[in-house]
């Protein structure tokens, strides 16, 4: 910036300098050459007034050509050549006179010059008006005039006779190239008088900027100084101009900077001491914090390492229900196999009372399978390991599969299935085979509560984010306070009359638990002896992801007894991910 | 005469299994786990294999993987207690199992399969 307005000072000061310069020159030199010319043309009529009066007008008058080489003509000749000589700026002096309405040469002091010859007597010459008015006063030419012999300034004065008559004119040349040397000479007098003036104000001028510009720049240091906060330097500028001024209102204002700043350094570190005390508040709070983390981590850990327990847990809850339904279910085969082969008579054949004894054995062993069935199911809705397989369903197409199933079994008690789908019903995502169970087990228990030749009706309609099903009958009923109860395990509206039936209430729960996983909900509506509607509900939007795990049901709460066994089990199973992982070890 | 291996670890399944087999009138030898039915195939060249999913000794993944190196390759019944999805039977048929039957089975239905994978010709 210093620099800059350096800089700027001096381009300024150069601009200014040779403004002023350029215009003082031009206007001296333009006077001096007028006044030159001035001063030459009195020159020249002062000599030529002053000569014309020495000289004998009578002498001149009585000068005829021819007469060059008289004693008179050479007096006079030599008489103007003195004078010529005594006068260094004069270049020709010379007289003529009026002949008619000529004039002509007289005596020329250069006549018989070989070097520059003059005009002899009665040469005419070719007259300018002020040599005219010479005869009548002196006058001097106001600007040069151009004949044979150059350029000149001329100046003229009358020669009289002694009796006062004006018989011719004396006339001094000064030659132009005289003038304009001197002309020159005062041009260059003048650029040197400028030029030394110039230099001499360019001296002053600059020491004041010079020192100016060293006062700013002091100041300005002193300005970055404080600016960096050391407001106790002093700016060192002693003047007593505008600069000075500046200095010492720039001083007063260092030294209430100081001083505020003083206060702000008392109140920071008042600031300072109190943040110090709330940094030790805040420590120790972030101690606090940080013990209650490190406990929270542990608590963490101790979760995450449950939730792996748990995961392991459920892994081998899932085995051992493979394990079991494999154990229980491999002998049943064997038994079932055998009572096939033999009632088909593949091993001999029966009598009618075998064959009847073998059917009883057929039926229990049946009975026997599906509770095997019931509690494995039961157990895998418990333990949430019971495998969903959902897949897109035409809720129409399942129902006439499930009825179809459940046609002859109707048909023993004469029972009519109908049923009534709204046809806007969308497909569904779901477990079909799962949703059939429960459907078998639904109109299973209608078609054994109802009466011989009674009806029972599907309703399916959809509701905004559900496909409603409803399962009525005209059965026997369920007493209000035992409605909600149905649903729970093992449990038996009429303990005695149920067992008759079969069954030994574990449906239910599961169907609860199938619909339950699947996001759904199922209730019942019913009046003793006017009978009951089964309602279903499965959701239209599927819930969780189609990879077999719906929502985990709380059938009933994990048994102590239970653990153990699963304790037992861990290091005696191979968990089954895969469909053809074997068991790997046999018991 | 068509040929059937029995593979099961349960001595009466599997000698109820031979049974009837015998009585539908096929060729039938019994094998009592994974290593057992892998020495005899070669020798019997069965047509097809009931094979229980749950034995001790060598897991079913591991008797299909060993299977490949057999100059003998037969359709495979599995007998399993577990319910497969689409994806899961894929993953099967590309084993080499051609089908699967739930325990307990209904002997009629085994016989169906069989019949139907091996076609009515009993020569």
């Amino acid at each position: 910036m210093i620099h800059s307005l350096q800089t700027k000072f001096i381009l300024s000061f150069i601009v200014l300098i040779l403004v002023i310069s350029g215009l003082t020159f031009t206007y001296t030199y333009t006077e001096a050459k007028s006044a030159l010319k001035e001063v030459m043309r009195d020159e020249l009529m002062a000599l030529a007034s002053a000569t014309a009066t020495q000289f004998n007008g009578d002498m001149l008058a009585a000068l005829q050509p021819g007469d060059e080489n008289t004693t008179q003509f050479l007096a006079i000749r030599n008489q103007l050549k003195n004078i010529r000589d005594s006068h260094p700026n004069i270049k020709y002096v010379y007289t003529m006179r009026k002949v008619g309405n000529q004039i002509q040469f007289i005596v020329d002091a250069d006549y018989g010059n070989p070097e520059d010859p003059g005009a002899a007597i009665g040469e005419i010459y070719n007259a300018t008006p002020v040599l005219l008015q010479g005869f009548d006063h002196p006058i001097a030419e106001i600007d040069f005039s151009t004949d044979q012999w150059g350029t000149f300034l001329s100046g003229y004065a009358p020669v009289k006779t002694s009796s006062g008559t004006v018989v011719a004119i004396i006339g001094f040349d000064i030659s132009s190239t005289k003038v304009i040397e001197k002309q020159n000479f005062i041009g260059n007098t003048i650029y040197v008088i400028l030029g030394v003036a110039i230099l001499i104000a360019a001296s002053i001028i600059g020491l004041f900027s010079l020192t100016l510009i060293k006062d700013i720049k002091k100041l300005n240091k002193t300005t970055k100084e404080i600016s960096m906060g050391n407001t106790n330097i002093t700016v060192d500028i002693k003047r007593k101009d505008e600069m000075g001024e500046l200095s010492q209102s720039f001083d007063v204002m260092r030294q209430y900077l100081n001083v505020a700043r003083k206060e702000l350094l008392d109140a920071q570190k008042n600031l300072e001491k109190k943040i110090e005390g709330r940094t030790k508040e805040l420590d120790i709070k972030i101690v606090e914090l940080k013990e209650s983390e490190i406990a929270t981590i542990n608590i963490m850990e101790d979760l995450d390492e449950t939730t792996k327990k748990l995961g392991r847990l459920s892994q081998i809850k899932s085995a051992f229900l493979n394990i079991t339904s494999h154990e229980l279910r491999t002998p049943m085969s064997a038994i079932k196999g055998y009572i096939q082969m033999i009632l088909k008579g593949n091993l001999g054949t029966i009598s009618n009372e075998q064959k009847k004894a073998l059917d009883i054995i057929l039926r229990n062993s049946n009975q026997l399978d599906t509770l095997i069935q019931d509690i494995l199911d039961i157990s895998r809705l418990e333990s949430g390991t019971m495998k969903f397989i959902p897949e897109r369903t035409n809720v129409k197409n399942m129902l006439e599969q499930t009825i179809e199933t459940m046609q002859s079994i109707a048909d023993t008690k004469n029972i009519k299935i109908s049923t009534s789908l709204e046809e806007n019903t969308p497909d569904l995502i779901i477990d079909q085979e799962r949703v059939k169970q429960v459907i078998v087990n639904l109109l299973n228990n209608a078609i054994k509560f109802s009466n011989e030749g009674s009806i029972i009706t599907i309703f399916v309609r959809k509701t905004k984010d559900y496909v409603l099903f409803e399962i009525q009958d005209f059965g026997r009923g369920i007493p209000k306070d035992k409605q909600d109860k149905i649903f729970e395990i093992f449990y038996q509206v009429d303990s005695e009359r149920d067992r008759k039936f079969g069954g030994v209430g574990l449906g239910l729960a599961i169907s609860r638990g199938i619909i339950l996983a699947h996001g759904g909900n199922i209730w019942v509506e019913s009046e003793p002896g006017k009978g009951s509607t089964f309602r279903l509900t499965l959701p239209i939007t599927p819930v969780q992801d189609l990879e077999g795990k719906f929502r985990e049901v709380d059938i009933f709460k994990l048994k102590d007894s239970q653990r153990a066994m699963e304790n037992d089990l861990r290091d005696k199973t191979v968990v089954w991910n895969e469909p053809f992982e074997g068991r790997g070890e046999k018991e | 005469m068509k040929k059937i291996m029995i593979v099961d670890d349960e001595t009466d399944l599997r000698e109820m299994l031979n049974l009837m087999i015998r009585k539908e009138g096929f060729e039938a030898l019994t094998a009592e786990d994974g290593d057992d039915f892998l020495n005899k195939i070669d020798d019997f060249q069965p047509d097809l294999v009931t094979l229980d999913v749950m034995m001790p000794g060598l897991t079913t993944r591991e008797i299909l993987d060993k299977l490949k190196e057999k100059k003998t390759k037969p359709k495979i019944i599995l007998l399993t207690v577990v319910r497969y999805s689409e994806e899961e039977k894929q993953k099967l048929y590309q084993k080499g199992i051609v089908d699967y039957v739930t325990k307990p089975f209904e002997l009629d239905d085994l016989t169906f399969r069989i019949h139907k994978h091996l076609g009515k010709d009993k020569s």
